[in-house]
């Protein structure tokens, strides 16, 4: 049976070379706020596990849990942790909208891990939108509750009341840096008609530096790649290169585009092996990332990657799971019967069809085309890949020739209904075009070029051919 | 049956023929490079919800095909109850699984029953997050398209053990 076994995780098991994935170090479930302690090795969450939600301490290096600790929660939602200078962790804490709007900025408390005590340090009484992101720099909590249509609000937590972050009612906050004591900003008046606005950093006092750099905030999306473009930095002066570090850890939670927006970090998430699991990036530092999605958080080591796929099935139930797909998937595999393959091509191609039942009489089926030469089997992935596999003997002199040509794309790749009347071929100086079908009136099919002698020199499958 | 049967042995010619045209060391080659295109990862689902209201284990099984570099790939929840292994397809077939323990008593229940249909079935995803009761019917609200609303209606007994759960893209409160 273990044979079997074996022999089955042989079959259904695929390393692709270089498609190295990170698997998580550490699952847990049911957390809501969560934080990674900047420069540390400790991440807090909220666990909403048993009667009463409570804070806990991970070791991201030792991966378990640290401590957890039994001070009561507010009763409100804490939706940011926000470490402090001050050694205490601050919670910030939303409530409902009694108008049906986004939710609103409750209270802020302190936390201290050493007393495991939690004490109430401000009430908001106006009607504020909960943060969307929050953070730390040194005795000031930056909340940001207007995005980029204002202002973060900055409580002080010394005085324990809000002050004014900068006087200029242009300036708007790109991100903060607890590191260096300062704001990296943008003055909205300074938009250019490209798009692009200088980049300034406001220190602890609100006074402005010299412009550091170019915030570029065009976003395209296009199927040119070449085309495609997300907001970032340009940094002009050397010495405030920490800004494109300080930004890509900034802004949680981030999710979709926003991740994308932060370039170093969208790096390490797509290098997570529960990249389409992910619904949102909840804090992240240079070693670590946590993430949330299907209720679980999973936190990453992005330094040094964890390629090892964690075991959540045991043996005994892997073996049942995969004798279950092999029972429900069939692959259909036949040989390319075609007299004019033979003559155009040195390899055998199969015809590979995987078949799958999806319960009753019903089935679904997606083929792929495989060929063999001198003993290797590969996968035709690219039309390009038959220019490796043309037989020397082959010559395209003549029609008699082209249309033994037809006949081998004919085989490899029949017309479909609506193609069939467009099929034809047709010679142009040195290359004979081979149309395949129309599409939005436009002949596609192949260009096959050809020296004086009818050896093919190449073939390339074109979406328009004149 | 007879078209069982006529449906089972064209299958059988059909791979029969197929399989006849091709050499032992053919076969075996296409066997390798197939397995070598087909990544199959199988995680356990381990979420609270799901060991309150089933009694049964769940597993992802994703196959990721690479022989058309598109990068689809296929994902399946499985279930296993007492050794056996079966596909979730529908919130109904399910009901033979649930705990003889879970009630739905409030709101908290309904819920956590809405956040294990979440993990199982893609027509429990959306962003709505209602719950209604009425009388012994729980309407769990998953979706809105075009002001439908779409989810679940989830009948209970006199004990609050769950009867049936039925998806509706057409909900009535």
């Amino acid at each position: 049976m273990r044979k079997i076994f074996l022999l089955l995780i042989a079959l259904g098991c695929f390393v692709a070379a270089g498609a190295q994935k990170n698997y998580p170090i550490l699952t847990l479930e049911e957390i809501g706020a969560a934080a990674i302690i900047p420069d540390e090795v400790i991440m807090v969450v909220v666990e909403n596990i048993g009667e009463m939600p409570n804070l806990s301490f991970y070791d991201l290096e030792k991966k378990v849990l640290m401590q957890k600790f039994s001070a009561k929660l507010p009763e409100n939602p804490v939706a940011h942790i926000i470490p402090c200078d001050d050694g205490l962790l601050y919670l910030v804490t939303m409530k409902k909208n009694p108008e049906d709007g986004p939710p609103l900025l409750d209270a802020i408390y302190s936390f201290d891990h050493k007393k495991d005590k939690i004490k109430l340090v401000y009430t908001e009484k106006d009607k504020v939108n909960a943060p969307w992101a929050a953070a730390g720099v040194h005795l000031k909590l930056v909340l940001d509750t207007e995005g980029n249509s204002g202002q973060p609000r900055i409580f002080n937590i010394e005085s324990g009341a809000y002050e004014t972050f900068s006087t200029d009612e242009n300036v708007r906050m790109l991100c903060a840096s607890n590191k260096h004591n300062s704001y990296v900003v943008l003055k909205i008046n300074e938009f250019g008609d490209d798009d692009t606005v200088p980049v300034y950093v406001m220190d602890k006092n609100g006074q402005l530096s010299e412009s550091v750099g170019i915030f570029d905030s065009r976003m395209r999306a296009s199927t040119n790649k070449e085309e495609n473009h997300m907001p970032g930095f340009t940094i002009t002066n050397p010495e405030y290169n920490w800004i494109l570090s300080a930004y890509d850890y900034s802004g949680f939670p981030l999710s979709g585009f926003s991740i994308a927006m932060h370039p170093g970090l969208a790096e390490k998430y797509n290098q997570t092996a529960n990249l389409f699991d992910i619904r949102e990036i909840v804090a992240a530092n240079e070693t670590y990332m946590a993430a949330k999605g299907n209720y679980q958080l999973w936190v990453y080591n992005t330094l040094t990657p964890n390629t090892i796929k964690p075991q959540t099935v045991s043996d005994e139930d892997m073996e049942a799971i995969l004798s279950y797909r092999k029972d429900k998937i069939e692959y259909l595999k036949s040989p390319f019967q075609s007299a004019a393959l033979n003559e155009v091509f040195k390899a055998k191609f199969y015809s590979i069809t995987e078949k799958t039942n999806l319960g009753g009489d019903f089935y679904s089926e997606s083929s792929f085309i495989a060929f063999a030469l001198n003993g290797e089997y590969e996968v035709l992935r690219e039309k390009s890949q038959l220019n490796d596999v043309l037989s020397s003997d082959f010559k395209l002199h003549n029609e008699l020739s082209a249309a033994t040509f037809q006949d081998a794309l004919n085989a490899l790749y029949p017309p479909g209904t609506f193609d069939t009347k467009h099929i034809q071929f047709y010679k142009k100086g040195n290359t004979w075009y081979f149309i395949r079908g129309e599409s939005f009136s436009k002949k596609k099919g192949f260009a096959v070029n050809v020296d004086a002698k009818g050896k093919i020199q190449t073939i390339e499958e074109k979406s328009e051919i004149d | 049956m007879k078209k069982e049967l006529a449906t089972f042995l064209i299958s059988l010619l059909f791979s029969f023929s197929a399989f006849s045209q091709l050499s032992d060391a053919e076969n075996k080659a296409l066997d390798d490079l197939i397995a070598s295109q087909i990544e199959i990862e199988v995680d356990a689902i381990r979420v609270s919800a799901l060991k309150t209201v089933f009694d049964a284990a769940f597993f992802k099984l994703k196959t990721i095909p690479h022989y058309d570099n598109n990068g689809g790939f296929h994902e399946t929840v499985l279930m296993k109850h007492n050794g056996k292994i079966t596909e979730v397809m529908e919130a109904d077939s399910l009901v033979p699984f649930i705990r003889s323990d879970f009630k739905i008593t409030n709101q908290t229940d309904a819920a956590q029953l809405k956040e294990a249909l979440k993990l199982l079935l893609d027509s429990a995803s959306g962003r709505e997050d209602e719950i209604i009761q009425k009388e012994d019917q729980w309407i769990l609200v998953c979706d809105d398209w075009f002001g439908e609303k779409r989810g679940f209606v989830v009948i209970t007994d006199s004990n609050k053990n769950i009867q049936s759960i039925e998806y509706s893209d057409n909900l009535e409160f």
